[in-house]
C-alpha cells in the first residue's frame, strides 16, 4: 500500500521550516495538513513561514488551522508568517485584523 | 477615486487633516526643543497624525498629499526609532513640507498642483543620507496579546457622523459561518454590504494549539457600523440577535479608560491604511507608553462636527429669541396678575431663554490657545532668520472667546509678536552685553477680569524709547513739535499706534511697513476693546489688549435724544453725571471753543449727542411743556439770573436757565485710557441687546457700531463710543494740556494768594491818618511818654533799655501830617533789622500816636500819588486809606541804620 501523498510541500534548513500547503485550506484538507504540520513543526527551531501561494481559499476550519499552527510556533517562541496570500485571502486577514499578529506578505503578481 | 468620493466625506477628512496638523505643530516644536529626550509618547502622536493623513490621502487619491506625508512619516520613523537625530536642519525640512500639507489641504482638490518636489527631495535626502529608503516595512510585531477593539476614534466619529449605530457582533467560526455554508470572505463581503467593520479580534489566549485547534469553534468579535436598528443589523449579518450587540459611545469611552487603568493590554489606535501596507502606524504601543490622560484624551475628543453656519443661525435664532422674549416680558408685565400664574410662566421662559441663549453662546466660545498656538512655530522660524534665540511662555490658553473675536484676533496678535521678535528681542551679543539672559522670552498671558479678556504680550527686549518714538513721528508730520512738547512719556509710545508710523530704519521682510500696531489698535477697537502700552528702556514692553468675551449679546445703555432712542455697550458706560440746570454756569464751560465738564477737579469732554449725529435738538418749554427746538449754540450760558424784582417773578418761573427741565444727563464714555461726556435728553433702563450688523448702504458710519431692536419692537442703532469721539473731533490731549495750565494756573494764583496775605500792625500817626507796617518787619512796639523824649541837636532821643535810641517822625521823610503836639502818651515801632538778634540794639524807633490793631489782610497793594521812601502802596484796610510802609527802608532814609547813619 503507497503511502498517502503528503497534502504540502516541506522546506527546512537552518531550523526554519517552510510549509507549503498544495491547495485550498478547507474543511477537506485541514486535518491531513494538521497532521503534517505537527510533523514538520518538529523540527522547526527558528521559525515557521507558511506559503499559501498554492491556496486560493480559505474556510472557517482554515482559518482555525492557521491560527492553531500560529499558537503552536508562540508556544515554541519561533517567528511564524504567511507568504504568498492571494487578494482574497489577504482581505480575510485583514478584516479579522490576523495581522496584528503576525505578517502576511501578498503574493506576488505576475 | 476622489471624483466618486462623497464631498462632504472630503470635506471632513480635510477638517480632520487639519486638526491633526494643528496638533503636530507644538508636538514638533517640543521634539525640537527637547531633542533625544523627548517622550516616545509625542513622536508617535505626531507619527500616527502624519500617518493618519497617508491614509485618508491615499484613499481619496490625492496623490501629492500622500506622497509627502509618506516621506514625512518616514523621517518620523527613523527619529522615533532612534536613528535619526533632531536637527534644526531636519526640523526646517519637517516644517516646510508641514506647510506644504497645510497648502494642499487648503484647496484639496488642487492639491496635486501645489509645488513640492523641493520638500520631498529634502526629506528623500535625509531618509538617503541615513542609508533608508521610503516604504521600508516595519518589523516586529506584537506578539498575541489579549486586545480589545481598536478605538480608532476618527471611524468611530465618521460612522456616527454618518448616523450609523455601533455594534459589537460576536461570530463563531463554524456554527456562524462553516455551518451556514459560508467562507469567512462571503460572511465578512455580506458584513460589508450592510455596514461596515471597523474592527475585528480574535482572542488569541482562547486559541489552542495546532493539535487542538481543530476540536474549537473560535469566536471573532467584530465592531461593527450601520445604519440598520439592531435586529436587522443582527438579520443582516446573519448572526442570532443575542449575539448582536449595540455599543453606546460612552460605553466605548469607559473601555477604553478602564483598560488604560488597568494596563493589562495595549489599547491600539489603529488608524486604517487602505491603500498602503507597506509602513505599519506605529500601532503597537507598549501599554506602559500611554497614559490614562491620553486614553482619556483620545476618548474625550469623540465630539461632534457642526457646521460653523448652523451655530452662528442658531445664535441668531437665539438672539430673535432674546428679542421675542424682551417684547413678550413687555406687552404683558402689567397685566401679567390678571392671569393666574402667568408671572411663573413668564418667570420661567425668561429663565430659559437666558440659558438657552447663553449655552448657544458657549458652543462658539473658542479657547484662545487656537490662537496663541501658531506663535511658537513664528517664533522658531524667526528666531532662526534673525540669529536670535527667543523663548515664547503661553499662559491662559484655555480662556475662551466668541469665535469671531479669536479668529479677527489673529491678525493683531500676529503683528505684535513678529515686532516683539524682529524689534523688541535683542540679539544674543547684545543681550550679553546688557547683562541679559541670551535667550529672550516672549510670555503671552490671557486671563478673565471684569467681565473681559485680557491679553498681555510682555517681551523682555530693550524696550521702546519714548523720545525717540516721539522725534520719528514729528519727522513723519504725525504729530507737531508744539504737541510733542506738551506729550507725557505714555502718549509718546503710544504714537506707534498712529496710522503710517514705524520705527524700523529699512523695511525688513517681517516688519517694518508701519503698518503693523495701526492695525492692531484698528482691529481691537472694531471688536469693542482697546490696546494700551507700557515699556521700560532695557527692561521691555508689554502691549495690553482688553476684549469683550462676545459681540453677539452685549448689555446696553438705553438712552433717548429728541425722539430717537440709542444704546450705549455698557462696557463703554463710566458713570453718569446728572447737572442741575442751576449749576449748568458753574460746572459746564468752553474751552478752545468745546464745552467741558468740571468733575470732580478734572475737565471731560462734553459732545451733545444731537448734534455730533445732526439731530435736532428740543427741549419742553417750562411753560406750556411743548417741545420746541433748541436753538441755544453753548450749554454755558453765564447770563446771570433775573434779578429779585417782584416783576420778574413770571419771567423766572419760564427761565430755561433755572427749570428742572433744563437739567442735563451725561454719560461719561469710556475710550481706551480716555473719557468723555455725552449729553442725552433721556435715560432709559439697561438692557441685553442683540447686536445685528449694520447694512452695507451705512457701514462706513463712524458713529454706529450695529442695531438692535427693542422690547417694544423699535428698531434703534448701536453707539460706537471711539467713533463718537472721532467724529466729535475730540483732542484729549489738548485738554489734558489745558487742565496742566489750569493746574499751573491754580498754583500761581494760590502762590500770589499766599504773597498777597499778610500780617500787618495797623495804627495812626497824626489823627485819621492810617499806617500799617508787615509784623515780620517790627520787632517791638512799646509805650512812652511824652516827657521822656529828649533832644540832642536836631534829633530826638529816648531812653531805651540803658542806652539812647534815636526817634523818627514820619512826617520827617513823608508827606503826612505831624503828631499832635498835645499828646502825652506816645508808641514807638522799633524795626526789626534783617540779619540782627533780637537782642541787638535797634537803631532806632518810629514814633506813632496810636496802635490800632494787629490782623492779618489780602491785599493788592497800589501804588500812591505822592513818593517817598519806604513807601511800598497804599490799600483799603477797614474801610480807610492805608499806607503800608517798609520801616527799614525808612530808617534807612533818615540815615538811622547803623554805620549808614550820618
Amino acid at each position: 500500500m503507497a503511502a498517502a501523498k503528503s497534502p504540502m510541500k516541506t522546506q527546512k534548513s537552518d531550523g526554519s521550516v517552510r510549509l507549503n500547503p498544495k491547495g485550498d485550506l478547507v474543511a477537506s484538507t485541514v486535518e491531513s495538513l494538521r497532521d503534517s504540520m505537527l510533523k514538520a513543526l518538529d523540527d522547526a527551531k527558528v521559525s515557521v513561514v507558511l506559503d499559501i501561494s498554492s491556496t486560493k481559499q480559505i474556510d472557517s476550519l482554515g482559518i482555525t488551522l492557521v491560527l492553531g499552527l500560529f499558537k503552536s510556533c508562540q508556544k515554541k517562541e519561533i517567528a511564524f508568517s504567511i507568504e504568498g496570500a492571494n487578494t482574497d485571502l489577504l482581505r480575510v486577514f485583514k478584516l479579522f485584523n490576523l495581522t496584528k499578529f503576525f505578517s502576511i506578505v501578498e503574493a506576488t503578481r505576475e | 477615486m476622489s471624483s466618486f468620493a462623497d464631498e462632504s466625506i472630503i470635506s471632513d477628512f480635510v477638517a480632520e487633516s487639519r486638526e491633526h496638523l494643528a496638533t503636530i505643530e507644538p508636538d514638533l516644536l517640543r521634539m525640537e526643543q527637547e531633542g533625544a529626550k523627548v517622550s516616545s509618547e509625542v513622536i508617535n502622536r505626531v507619527f500616527r497624525a502624519i500617518h493618519s493623513i497617508k491614509g485618508g490621502a491615499g484613499f481619496f487619491a490625492f496623490d501629492a498629499l500622500k506622497r509627502l506625508s509618506h516621506a514625512m512619516e518616514g523621517v518620523l520613523m527613523q527619529v522615533r526609532d532612534g536613528k535619526l537625530k533632531v536637527a534644526a536642519e531636519v526640523m526646517d525640512v519637517v516644517f516646510a513640507s508641514l506647510d506644504r500639507l497645510k497648502a494642499m489641504l487648503d484647496d484639496i482638490q488642487a492639491s496635486d498642483s501645489v509645488p513640492f518636489t523641493q520638500e520631498l527631495a529634502a526629506l528623500e535626502g535625509i531618509l538617503n543620507g541615513q542609508g533608508v529608503t521610503i516604504g521600508e516595512t516595519v518589523k516586529g510585531r506584537e506578539k498575541g496579546a489579549i486586545r480589545e477593539f481598536d478605538l480608532d476614534a476618527e471611524s468611530v466619529r465618521s460612522a456616527l457622523r454618518r448616523g450609523m449605530n455601533l455594534f459589537r457582533a460576536i461570530a463563531y467560526l463554524h456554527r456562524d459561518i462553516k455551518d451556514k455554508g459560508l467562507t469567512p470572505l462571503a460572511f465578512l463581503n455580506n458584513a460589508l454590504s450592510v455596514g461596515t467593520v471597523l474592527d475585528a479580534f480574535i482572542d488569541v489566549e482562547a486559541i489552542a494549539d495546532l493539535e487542538h485547534c481543530l476540536d474549537q469553534d473560535l469566536p471573532v468579535t467584530l465592531l461593527f457600523a450601520s445604519v440598520l436598528e439592531p435586529d436587522l443589523a443582527a438579520l443582516g449579518l446573519k448572526l442570532p440577535v443575542e449575539q448582536v450587540k449595540v455599543m453606546e459611545v460612552e460605553a466605548l469611552r469607559k473601555e477604553a479608560k478602564a483598560k488604560a487603568k488597568a494596563q493589562q493590554a495595549p489599547t491600539v489606535v489603529a488608524m486604517e491604511t487602505p491603500a498602503e501596507p507597506e509602513v505599519e502606524a506605529p500601532a503597537e504601543l507598549p501599554a506602559e507608553e500611554k497614559t490614562t490622560r491620553e486614553v482619556a484624551k483620545e476618548a474625550g475628543n469623540e465630539t461632534l462636527r457642526v457646521r460653523v453656519d448652523l451655530l452662528t443661525n442658531l445664535m441668531n435664532l437665539a438672539g430673535e429669541l432674546v428679542l421675542g422674549r424682551n417684547q413678550l416680558v413687555r406687552a404683558i408685565t402689567d397685566s401679567q396678575f390678571d392671569i393666574p400664574g402667568l408671572g411663573t410662566i413668564l418667570q420661567n421662559v425668561n429663565q430659559v431663554t437666558t440659558e438657552m441663549q447663553e449655552g448657544i453662546m458657549q458652543t462658539r466660545m473658542q479657547p484662545i490657545g487656537t490662537v496663541f498656538s501658531r506663535f511658537p512655530r513664528i517664533i522658531r522660524d524667526m528666531s532662526r532668520q534673525l540669529e536670535k534665540q527667543i523663548d515664547v511662555h503661553i499662559e491662559g490658553a484655555e480662556v475662551e472667546l466668541d469665535k469671531s473675536i479669536v479668529e479677527m484676533l489673529v491678525d493683531p496678535l500676529t503683528h505684535i509678536i513678529r515686532n516683539c521678535a524682529d524689534h523688541a528681542i535683542e540679539s544674543p551679543a547684545e543681550r550679553k552685553k546688557a547683562r541679559k539672559d541670551p535667550t529672550g522670552t516672549i510670555h503671552l498671558h490671557a486671563f478673565h477680569e471684569g467681565g473681559q479678556i485680557n491679553i498681555a504680550v510682555h517681551d523682555d527686549g530693550r524696550g521702546i524709547d519714548a523720545k525717540k518714538v516721539l522725534a520719528k513721528a514729528i519727522a513723519k508730520g504725525l504729530v507737531t513739535k508744539a504737541q510733542g512738547a506738551e506729550m507725557t512719556e505714555r502718549e509718546m509710545v503710544h504714537l506707534v499706534f498712529e496710522p503710517g508710523f514705524s520705527m524700523a530704519e529699512k523695511v525688513s521682510e517681517i516688519s517694518g511697513r508701519g503698518v503693523g500696531m495701526d492695525v492692531v489698535r484698528t482691529n481691537v477697537e472694531k471688536l469693542g476693546g482697546h490696546v494700551e502700552m507700557e515699556t521700560e528702556l532695557g527692561m521691555g514692553t508689554t502691549v495690553r489688549l482688553r476684549l469683550p468675551l462676545t459681540l453677539a449679546i452685549i448689555p446696553s445703555m438705553i438712552v433717548g435724544v429728541a425722539e430717537h432712542r440709542f444704546a450705549i455697550p455698557q462696557v463703554n458706560v463710566v458713570e453718569f453725571v446728572w447737572v442741575k440746570a442751576s449749576e449748568v454756569a458753574q460746572r459746564i464751560e468752553q474751552v478752545q471753543g468745546a464745552l467741558v465738564l468740571r468733575l470732580r477737579d478734572k475737565l471731560l469732554p462734553l459732545v451733545r449727542l444731537a448734534d455730533v449725529l445732526g439731530l435736532q435738538r428740543v427741549f419742553e418749554d417750562p411753560a406750556s411743556g411743548e417741545q420746541l427746538p433748541d436753538r441755544r449754540v453753548s450749554l454755558a450760558d453765564r447770563r446771570g439770573e433775573l434779578p429779585e424784582e417782584p416783576d420778574n417773578a413770571i419771567a423766572r418761573q419760564g427761565d430755561r436757565r433755572t427749570d428742572w427741565r433744563s437739567d442735563h444727563n451725561i454719560i461719561v464714555l469710556r475710550v481706551g485710557k480716555n473719557h468723555y461726556g455725552v449729553i442725552v435728553d433721556e435715560l432709559f433702563d439697561i438692557e441685553e441687546i442683540v447686536v445685528k450688523p449694520l447694512s452695507g448702504f451705512i457701514q462706513g458710519t463712524k458713529c454706529f457700531s450695529g442695531a438692535t431692536i427693542l422690547g417694544d419692537g423699535r428698531v434703534i442703532m448701536i453707539l460706537d463710543a471711539g467713533g463718537l469721539a472721532t467724529v466729535a473731533n475730540l483732542h484729549f490731549t489738548d485738554l489734558q494740556a489745558e487742565e496742566l495750565r489750569r493746574a499751573e494756573e491754580e498754583k500761581r494764583s494760590a502762590a500770589l494768594k499766599a504773597a498777597r496775605r499778610r500780617s500787618v500792625i495797623l495804627f495812626e500817626a497824626a489823627t485819621g491818618e492810617r499806617f500799617a507796617v508787615p509784623q515780620d518787619h517790627v520787632l517791638r512796639l512799646e509805650r512812652i511818654l511824652r516827657t521822656k523824649i529828649e533832644l540832642i541837636g536836631e534829633r530826638e532821643y529816648i531812653e531805651y533799655r540803658g542806652e539812647g535810641l534815636p526817634l523818627l517822625r514820619l512826617d520827617q521823610q513823608l508827606e503826612v501830617r505831624p503828631l499832635q503836639a498835645d499828646l502825652q502818651e506816645l508808641f514807638l515801632v522799633i524795626p526789626k533789622i534783617p540779619g540782627q538778634s533780637s537782642t541787638t540794639r535797634p537803631p532806632a524807633g518810629i514814633l506813632i500816636s496810636e496802635i490800632l490793631d494787629a490782623l492779618d489782610v489780602e491785599v493788592e497793594l497800589k501804588p500812591v500819588e505822592f513818593q517817598g521812601p519806604g513807601l511800598l502802596g497804599s490799600a483799603v484796610v477797614q474801610g480807610h486809606l492805608t499806607l503800608f510802609l517798609d520801616p527799614v527802608e525808612l530808617l534807612k532814609a533818615a540815615g538811622l541804620m547803623g554805620g549808614d547813619a550820618a
